[in-house]
């Protein structure tokens, strides 16, 4: 996916990305400080949010190959088994409740399967969010501060799932994030934002050698440099 | 005791009170029906699209939200009375007229209800719907169907308002016996012809059908907070 020249501008905010490309088959991270616009470029991949001027790319991707974990996800008003499906329904894909089940034992939230999905935590409310969009196997997988908001060892099993998924169908995750370090261990690539302006897209390395004020800042505050 | 009950029946039937009791049903169901179908579909469409006027429009169905029947059975009279413009359809003192007037009182109580709660929730629905990569189509059932209990309590406010409703009925029915006449419209008769007992009777039925409404409403209330997590 290539993002180029690309203009918002929302209320008083207004993104300004000059060129921003994620290979596929690679996991990608966006970071920044709170506000930068992280969420924001997500929202316009997925047509939730419009942009004046600009061109994306999706190079071939279709929207059903497209998928969002949002920060504060959506859940519909009914079980955690429904809401897990949704996406396959979207997709008309064969449901698979084995795969499913194992999905939910993994994140330990099996038996809330035929729960209202609106009565579990906020903590289980993303699980959910998560087994949704793994379950679809989409090919461009949008993860936004989801992981960051698990507890440990649900983070850690998020992460091997990423890892096992990336592995068996090559899908591009990309990562909203605002701790390098809890995701530093997967990512391929990252795209620094600050302001709504794309800064720098690099390797780890890159990062902790850029000599941009903001980016060395931003590295010192999380103990990366 | 058997006799009086007989007694009772014959009465009631003598004023159409099981008459009029399947009128009121029939015209309540199929015209709540109708508005539902037009309610839903203006409530959700002025949610989403913006258009010149559209405040504007959005005021004037709040006025028609609280409109007197009895104006709306007025222009309506107007409209279907042998020298008006819809006169030919001869729809004056017939189920259809009444139907007719019943449709414009409900489907702004309706479309005003699926307005405000689609204002406040469909944003995000559609935008949950975008992010599992729904199409329009698909987006559209998701908005109705996670909607469906603030639906249904605006259906059966509807419903509700209908069977209450004497003002326009009675002016386009013209409360004929065996044919227009309501419940509401037959307790109006009965009252002014002095005959209470029956009058009560229908008025029981009514509250009867109020609170077997009110239970519904209730459910869907209580099912509504069962799914949040407070």
């Amino acid at each position: 996916m290539r993002i180029s020249n690309l203009r918002a501008r929302l209320g008083d905010f207004t993104l300004d990305i000059d060129t921003v490309t994620m290979q596929e088959h690679r996991i990608h991270a966006l970071i920044g400080s709170n506000g930068c616009g992280k969420s924001t470029i997500a929202k316009i991949i997925m047509g939730i949010l419009p942009y004046q001027q600009g061109e994306i790319d999706f190079e071939g991707l279709k929207p059903h190959d497209i998928i969002l974990a949002s920060q504060k996800p959506y859940m519909l008003h009914d079980t955690v088994w429904e809401n897990i499906v949704y996406p396959l329904k979207v997709r008309k894909q064969p449901i698979c409740e084995q795969e499913a089940d194992t999905y939910l034992k993994e994140f330990g939230i099996l038996e809330k399967k035929f729960e209202y999905a609106r009565q579990l935590s906020s903590g289980q409310q993303q699980k959910v969010s998560l087994i949704r969009t793994l379950i679809a196997k989409p090919k461009f997988i949008i993860i936004d501060e989801s992981l960051s908001n698990l507890d440990i060892e649900s983070m850690s099993t998020a992460k091997n799932m990423l890892r096992r998924l990336h592995e068996e169908y090559g899908a591009t995750f990309v990562l909203i994030s605002h701790q390098v370090a809890s995701i530093a261990d997967m990512v391929n690539e990252y795209h620094f934002f600050d302001q709504g302006r794309h800064i720098l897209s690099c390797d780890l390395a890159g990062l902790k050698q850029s000599s941009h004020e903001k980016i060395k800042y931003y590295m010192q505050l999380q103990s990366l440099r | 005791m058997v006799e009086m009950v007989s007694e009772f029946i014959s009465l009631l039937k003598s004023v159409g009170a099981f008459h009029a009791i399947y009128v009121t049903l029939l015209m309540g169901f199929v015209a709540t029906g109708i508005s539902t179908c037009l309610g839903i579909t203006f409530g959700l469409l002025l949610e989403k699209y913006h258009f010149p006027f559209k405040n504007a429009v959005l005021r004037v169905n709040k006025t028609l939200m609280g409109v007197p029947p009895v104006v709306i059975g007025l222009v309506v009279y107007m409209l279907v009375m042998r020298r008006g413009p819809l006169g030919v359809f001869e729809l004056l003192f017939t189920i259809p007229g009444m139907i007719i007037a019943q449709v414009l009182i409900i489907t702004p109580i309706i479309t005003g209800m699926v307005h405000t709660v689609a204002q406040k929730q469909a944003p995000q629905m559609r935008a949950f719907a975008k992010s599992m990569g729904a199409n329009e189509k698909q987006t559209f059932w998701l908005v109705i169907r996670e909607l469906r209990s603030e639906m249904y309590f605006a259906v059966i406010t509807g419903f509700g308002r209908s069977i209450s409703e004497v003002g326009s009925v009675m002016l386009v029915g013209g409360n004929i016996k065996a044919s227009t006449r309501t419940m509401t419209t037959a307790i109006s008769l009965l009252k002014s012809q002095g005959i209470f007992t029956e009058g009560i009777f229908l008025g029981v039925v009514l509250l009867l059908m109020s609170f077997l409404l009110q239970m519904l409403v209730e459910y869907f209330r209580k099912e509504e907070n069962l799914n949040e997590n407070f």
